[in-house]
């Protein structure tokens, strides 16, 4: 009896009153009322006179000044001679743009913008609690400006620099557009996606931060001397303390090697498995999880140290340092730097005593060209005491001081033992 | 009278095409009524004559179209008085007159063959040699591996590099047959077996060498070193096979620097000067072939500490 119109009943009642019809005005009224303070900020190539890249951007303050991502705007620190900046309002307007300052560190710039007008955006105090809907708007892969609707997470903890995690789908073209709350105030700039309904925002605080040094003067100077200072004071901020502290042990077999280094890293382990295979092997990765951008195919700022025990009963001397052999390569750094911005590695290997077992020792460096004090160092290491196990250490930092790199050498060596 | 004896046709290893002189004179040129004919679209039909006169051989000229070259200089019309040994263009031939008492090279005393002979004892040594190079080629591919046992691939490893011996020595054949009419595939297989086996044994040394010795330098040049040594005593015993050529050794250290110069020289040039990837001392050998001593953790990192002022006047460089 009325059981096919009952059901269709019941679907359209469940329907209108599961649907998200007040998000969705949000999301309208949100578009509605801002789309005219959000721009698409184009970096121009003097030669050509086209664009070379886009983002997005906002009015963060009624003089005229834009919020983006320092990425979005990189080409023309690097090379202010060769580019120049201009905005595309909604009504598709254009007009100039000048660079006010940036935060490399943050991924953050701002920008003045000629003729802009009035009307801007307010930047939030208050804080967010996880599950709070937010909103982002931007102009992705130069489709026209959209807004998005997505959750916030919180503050990412494992993470350098930190990160709103933003649980909606921020696409290329978007960066430097404003995240919102659903009062329409500033929460964050978008920045970057990490997956499927994964992207990240730079919290506000840090644009407030940059908003009053600019305000206040302070952020002058040639920009590549900023950067410099900026890249310098940050590994120093992030390598000092974990040269200070105490290292927590990590026991792999018969070695103990340092623990993880910082609540910023992440670490991974993973046992070889493989049938019929001659040798067991276990490793264990740690990686920090941001990266600072520089300029298009050069980044920096990442550290990241594996360990790898091998062990084996069937392999004779000659195969089993036949296959530590093969491991005994350094940790790829994916910087992909060309020769413009650095120099080709210079090695040093040795054979090494640590808590008598020899080890064979190779480490590397090679300098930033623009930013003098500032190096790739890679460290590798393998245990040669041994006939059927031994362990290999490979450490990656990019970006990184003298001091820190030889401090970090000093301690990692030391902080390796043996069970005898 | 002395006859004259005129050599065409000098290849070694096969009866020279002779003709002697029977009386006062021997013609040459392309008419069939010539005493020596030559089949040669650029000879004239009469060309020249010999002729003996007061206890000498003279070359007389009779049609010439194209010069006529004794020992690579043009003659006039006139003639010219004749030596032993001379060296005679005529067309695009070239022959040699010699006198039945010209001095002949001196014996040349064979080497490789003394204690193999050509029988049934270079035919088993030639086997044995495949064999051991078959044998070394697995134990070498064994020693090497790491993940487990793929005797499939160690024996295609091992048959692969039989067949490129193989390959090598029908080439030298080949080349015997047609410079020498003496293929001494069996010889050139044998040893070329035993020389690349050799070689395949004591290549792993320039890996020690840069580990032993501490110095990516020294494993290089070691390294070099064992190929052009391999190299020499290869091209050396395969020339010497294949051909009757003067100065073997000379030869084969000729080609083989040039080879190996050729060789180094297209990859410094395929070489670029930036690197993204470091280039350092990745040999890892058994406790045993660790001979440099160790260094302290002090002194090196004095070392790495170094590295960072070298960089720095990199960065100073354009």
């Amino acid at each position: 009896m009325c059981k096919i119109p009952c059901r269709i009943l019941l679907l359209i009642v469940l329907t209108v009153v599961t649907a998200p019809a007040p998000a969705s005005d949000v999301a309208t009224e949100l578009f509605g009322d801002n789309r005219h303070l959000v721009y698409q900020i184009r970096v121009i190539d003097q030669g050509s006179g086209d664009k070379s890249s886009i983002g997005s951007g906002f009015q963060i303050s009624s003089d005229g000044y834009l919020a983006t991502n320092f990425h979005v705007v990189a080409s023309y620190v690097h090379k202010p001679e060769k580019y120049r900046l201009e905005y595309v309002a909604h009504d598709g307007s254009t007009g100039t743009l000048s660079l006010a300052g940036f935060d490399i560190i943050h991924d953050l710039a701002i920008v003045m913008a000629e003729n802009a007008p009035a009307g801007h955006f307010t930047l939030e105090t208050e804080q967010l609690d996880k599950g709070d809907r937010i909103y982002s708007m931007g102009n992705p892969q130069d489709l026209g400006m959209t807004i998005i609707e997505g959750t916030y997470n919180g503050l990412i903890k494992t993470s350098r620099y930190q990160k709103i995690l933003f649980s909606g789908s921020l696409n290329p073209g978007m960066s430097g557009g404003p995240g919102l709350n659903s009062d329409g105030r500033i929460i964050g700039v978008n920045v970057s996606k990490g997956g499927e309904q994964l992207s990240f925002l730079v919290p506000v605080a840090y644009l407030k931060n940059l908003l009053g040094e600019i305000s206040h003067g302070r952020r002058t100077g040639e920009y590549q001397v900023q950067i410099r200072e900026a890249l310098l004071a940050e590994q120093d901020a992030f390598y000092g303390p974990i040269l200070q502290r105490e290292w927590d042990q990590y026991a792999m077999f018969e070695v103990i090697l340092p623990g993880q280094l910082d609540d910023s890293l992440k670490c991974w382990g993973h046992t070889v498995d493989i049938d019929d295979i001659l040798y067991e092997g276990v490793e264990q990765h740690c990686k920090s999880q941001d990266v600072i951008y520089l300029d298009q195919g050069l980044k920096t700022g990442a550290f990241a140290y594996d360990y790898e025990w091998i062990e084996t009963d069937a392999l004779n001397r000659f195969q089993f340092y036949d296959l530590m052999e093969s491991r005994f390569v350094h940790k790829p750094l994916s910087n992909s730097h060309s020769e413009e911005n650095s120099t080709s590695y210079r090695c040093q290997t040795d054979f090494v005593t640590l808590d008598r077992q020899p080890w064979r020792i190779s480490a590397c460096t090679r300098a930033y060209r623009q930013y003098r004090g500032l190096y790739d160092a890679l460290i590798l290491m393998a245990s040669v005491g041994k006939n059927d196990h031994g362990v290999i250490v490979r450490i990656g930092a990019a970006g990184i001081s003298k001091a820190n790199a030889l401090g970090l050498l000093s301690k990692f060596t030391r902080s390796i033992a043996w069970n005898h | 009278m002395e006859p004259l004896i005129v050599q065409t046709g000098d290849r070694f290893g096969r009866w020279a095409e002779l003709t002697r002189s029977h009386g006062e004179t021997l013609s040459v040129g392309r008419n069939y009524s010539n005493d020596l004919v030559i089949a040669d679209p650029y000879v004239d039909p009469e060309q020249i004559r010999f002729s003996h006169s007061s206890g000498e051989w003279r070359l007389e000229v009779i049609q010439k179209t194209n010069p006529i070259l004794v020992n690579g200089q043009a003659i006039g019309s006139g003639g010219t008085y004749i030596d032993s040994g001379d060296r005679i263009t005529i067309g695009r031939t070239q022959f040699h007159v010699l006198s039945p008492h010209h001095q002949v090279e001196p014996t040349r005393k064979m080497l490789l063959f003394s204690r193999f002979g050509h029988g049934q004892s270079l035919r088993l040594f030639a086997l044995s040699m495949m064999v051991f190079a078959c044998a070394v080629e697995m134990i070498i591919g064994y020693q090497a591996l790491s993940q487990e046992v793929n005797w499939k691939e160690l024996f295609s490893d091992s048959l692969t590099n039989g067949l490129v011996i193989l390959f090598w020595a029908s080439i030298w054949a080949l080349t015997g047959r047609l410079l020498r009419h003496q293929p001494n595939f069996t010889a050139q297989l044998g040893f070329t077996a035993l020389i690349t086996t050799l070689f395949s044994i004591i290549w792993p040394l320039g890996g020690y060498a840069e580990y032993t010795l501490n110095s990516v330098l020294l494993g290089e040049i070691t390294l070099w070193l064992i190929t052009l040594v391999f190299l020499v005593v290869l091209f050396r015993v395969n020339l010497s096979l294949a051909t009757n050529l003067k100065h073997y050794t000379a030869i084969a250290v000729v080609t083989a620097s040039t080879l190996l110069l050729t060789t180094y020289a297209l990859m410094e040039l395929n070489t670029g000067d930036f690197d993204t990837s470091p280039e350092f001392s990745s040999a890892l050998k058994p406790p045993f072939a660790q001979l440099s001593g160790t260094r302290s953790l002090e002194e090196y990192q004095t070392e790495f500490g170094a590295l960072f002022d070298e960089v720095d006047t990199l960065t100073r460089q354009e």
